[in-house]
């Protein structure tokens, strides 16, 4: 029988934990993409939220990635910015995600 | 498929001795017959029918009843309207110390209480909040929402209860566009666009309202509306939906509209699925998205003491502004 892991608190991650781990959205949140704002419905709470267009940046690269550290480098290039600069970004965004439950972790490790 | 009516099923309605010849109505998309009257224009179409009415003496009896279901509950004429789904998936939706009615599983066979043919406002009940809530059941969608169709297709008013939808959209029928609907306004995907399918041609007034000018029948006067019959400035063609306004009313707004780049939550407190549909929440979520990629959306910002003449001046400025575009 399969033994799931015990779950990580999202604020118990560090950064070097996190950026080999691959970002999911899960099956019960679904989101859409207008001008200005990223849409997103956790289906299980029947909570709204939105993004605001950095942050659905950072939502398309991470769900692209096969990491979080690849997504850093994909957002970075699309900025023409440093990646050391952004990842704190990246790093809070997701932690503020996970809290949510608006995105999962699968460990790109294997 | 159209639905067989059997003969248990008509006895299980207990169709009354009076019950003429069936009647067949067109509206929110579907085609309707009933044996008793209603005030609605009989459609000459052969096609079989998707709902029908019964008048029924027991509602209750037909329901098989569950009582630990949450309901689906809103407020109509400031008394609650109830939706409750049964253990066999039939429906029983009631008016709160008023009149009852029972829909089947498959939302093709409408039980109503007597009061449907005596009572006003409880045959207003039934060709509104009835009919559209089964019309839901059916895979269309809706929009709180009047609207009038113009040359480029349907355009809709946006807003809460009392924020003006019907007095812009009588405004417009006055000026020669042909009603959609005065309440809620039910959608069919088609296209990758949507279609707008015209509710029966009747519309709640305020009593004090003037008509003049407009080919009006009354039905009835209830509470303080006038329930009235505009068959004879409504359309029955369903169109593309082509704009949708969103009317914002408060003390000092200028009167102006503005083009919107809106997302889903700007439409979904005006979403109408059906609270029992299979993943509702999921499909209101689909439409109000699609709706704010695909439908052009406009604020009109006006005081709330503008007259329906003055939004009306600011609609078809913007329509002809979006025509010559």
């Amino acid at each position: 029988m399969a033994v799931s892991p015990e779950p990580v608190a999202p604020t118990a991650l560090t950064f070097e934990e996190l950026a080999v781990a691959k970002v999911r959205v899960p099956a019960y949140v679904v989101h859409r993409e207008f001008a200005h704002e990223t849409v997103m419905l956790n289906l299980r709470t029947g909570k709204y939220h939105g993004l605001n267009p950095s942050g659905g940046v950072m939502l398309e690269a991470l769900d692209k990635a096969a990491t979080v550290a690849s997504a850093v480098g994909e957002i970075a290039r699309r900025y023409g910015t440093p990646a050391e600069e952004i990842e704190q970004d990246v790093y809070e965004f997701c932690v503020d995600m996970l809290k949510r439950s608006l995105i999962e972790l699968d460990d790109a490790s294997g | 498929m159209p639905p067989a009516e059997t003969a248990a099923q008509r006895q299980s309605v207990g169709v009354e001795a009076h019950a003429g010849p069936p009647r067949r109505y067109r509206a929110f998309g579907l085609t309707w017959s009933s044996t008793f009257p209603l005030p609605l224009v009989e459609t000459t179409s052969d096609a079989e029918p998707d709902v029908m009415l019964r008048l029924c003496e027991d509602v209750d009896a037909l329901w098989s009843g569950n009582p630990r279901t949450p309901d689906w509950r809103f407020r109509i004429d400031g008394r609650r309207f109830v939706v409750q789904r049964g253990w066999a998936g039939d429906f029983r939706l009631a008016q709160q110390e008023g009149v009852r009615f029972h829909l089947d599983r498959a939302a093709t066979l409408i039980a109503c209480e007597p009061a449907v043919v005596s009572d006003p406002a409880s045959q207003r009940l039934l060709l509104d909040t009835v009919l559209w809530t089964t019309t839901l059941l059916h895979g269309l969608e809706g929009l709180h929402a009047s609207a009038v169709q113009t040359a480029s297709g349907a355009v809709a008013f946006l807003a809460g209860s009392g924020g003006g939808k019907t007095s812009i959209a009588f405004e417009l029928v006055r000026r020669g566009y042909p009603l959609v609907c005065d309440d809620v306004l039910i959608l069919e995907r088609r296209g990758g666009g949507f279609v707008a399918h015209p509710s029966p041609p009747l519309m709640n007034l305020p009593a004090a309202m003037p008509v003049q000018g407009v080919e009006v029948d009354p039905i009835a006067r209830i509470g303080d509306e006038s329930w009235v019959s505009v068959a004879h400035v409504a359309t029955r063609q369903p169109s593309g939906l082509a704009h949708l306004f969103l009317l914002d009313r408060a003390p000092g707004l200028g009167g102006r509209i503005v083009a919107m780049e809106p997302t889903a939550l700007d439409l979904l407190r005006h979403a109408q699925v059906h609270a029992f549909a299979d993943a509702w929440e999921l499909r209101r979520f689909e439409l109000c998205s699609d709706l704010a990629l695909r439908v052009p959306l406009s604020r009109i910002e006006a005081d709330v003491d503008a007259a329906p003449s003055e939004i009306a001046d600011l609609v078809e400025r913007a329509l002809t502004g979006a025509e010559a575009a």
